[in-house]
């Protein structure tokens, strides 16, 4: 054993803002690990001069996860609840270079957020999406979230969810943008592709990530410990190659369907607004 | 072989790394940081397979594993 004080510099050092760390997260919360697979995605891809690291900013609305625009060393916008979207939005039409990535919960984009997320998915507009669902409302203290699975508990439902629940990858599946996805934080590595491949596409792009909750919904659903809801969540999500979206599952009791459901190439927004328009003295690719 | 580098004020003591280690060559340690956490260590980081599962499940920047001649445990106290 060796105690050093000297500075080892963590692989993703300079892509934090270390002064920051620890982060506010519970021990054991899968944000963590998400945002690692995405900041090593950047990373490889930055070393392999694909994207422009400088180019790259944050969005983030309100929640547990939207606290990672804090901890990022990019330009990055804590914006209003549920308006991620529309800022990145923003942000993309006013310079066409930037990579926007909006990082954000399940109460955030799917909930309050839900109308700016089905437009930009039917714009097919050239922003990343990843949602971390956590399947509650993680900050205010275990509330009720559309993507709660039925029949499980929450601080405001002692009895179990008596609604149906709203699987967001399908829905936004429905509106037929560039590339949806759905993963677990329980598949590191293959997360971790999935956001090389998603980084560098154009048109919209929708990342669902599963992800742990140990305090709120860990306890609430009986796991004493943050390595009983991982394993109980590797053993749920499954990854398939499916013929249909309509095949897709989200239960909690038997079956998350994991895995690419859309990857193609369409034009995108920006694509053919810069064809129709020709915008004065204003770039988008080689177009 | 390869090294385990732990940063002993970002761990949180949530016992991630000792449960996915394939090898079980993680255990919670007796230091504690600043904090009161009492910081993952390794008693045997020679077995290390380099299989980096510590380093993915890791949430808080914590652990990392890096390539190295001699396996050294190596506890970062800053």
């Amino acid at each position: 054993m060796v105690e050093t004080q000297e500075v080892i510099k963590y692989p993703l050092d300079d892509y934090l803002r270390t002064e920051r760390l620890p982060h506010i997260w519970c021990p054991g919360c899968g944000i963590g690990m998400a945002l690692q697979a995405l900041l090593w995605s950047i990373k490889e891809l930055h070393e392999q001069g694909v994207i422009d690291r400088k180019k790259v900013c944050f969005f983030t609305g309100i929640g547990c996860t939207a606290r990672a625009s804090g901890f990022v060393k990019f330009d990055a916008i804590h914006a209003l609840h549920g308006r991620a979207i529309p800022v990145a939005t923003g942000a993309k039409l006013g310079n066409p270079s930037l990579i926007p990535i909006v990082f954000s919960g399940d109460g955030d984009i799917a909930a309050i957020g839900g109308n700016h997320l089905l437009h930009a998915a039917r714009r097919n507009f050239d922003i990343l999406v990843v949602m971390i669902n956590n399947m509650t409302y993680a900050l205010t203290g275990g509330q009720l979230a559309p993507t709660t699975p039925t029949g499980v508990r929450s601080t405001t439902t002692p009895r179990g969810n008596p609604e149906n629940v709203m699987d967001t990858t399908k829905f936004v599946a429905s509106l037929r943008p560039n590339f949806v996805a759905r993963y677990s934080v329980t598949q590191p590595t293959i997360l971790r592709t999935v956001f090389k491949k998603a980084l560098p596409k154009r048109g919209f792009r929708f990342i669902e990530v599963m992800s742990t909750c140990t305090e709120i919904f860990g306890r609430h659903t009986g796991f004493r410990d943050p390595y009983e809801l991982y394993s109980r969540l590797k053993k749920i999500c499954k990854i398939k190659k499916i013929s249909s979206i309509d095949e897709i599952k989200y239960d909690w009791e038997n079956e998350i369907t994991c895995g690419t459901f859309i990857d193609k190439d369409d034009p995108s927004f920006l694509d053919m607004y810069f064809k129709m328009y020709k915008p004065r003295g204003m770039v988008y690719g080689e177009s | 072989m390869f090294d385990i580098v732990v940063i002993g004020e970002r761990c949180k003591e949530c016992g991630m790394c000792i449960n996915v280690c394939p090898k079980k060559i993680l255990e919670r340690g007796e230091k504690t940081n600043s904090r009161g956490f009492y910081v993952t260590y390794s008693p045997k980081p020679e077995e290390c397979v380099g299989c980096r599962l510590c380093e993915y499940v890791c949430p808080d920047f914590a652990l990392f594993i890096r390539p190295s001649s001699s396996p050294t445990y190596i506890l970062v106290q800053r």
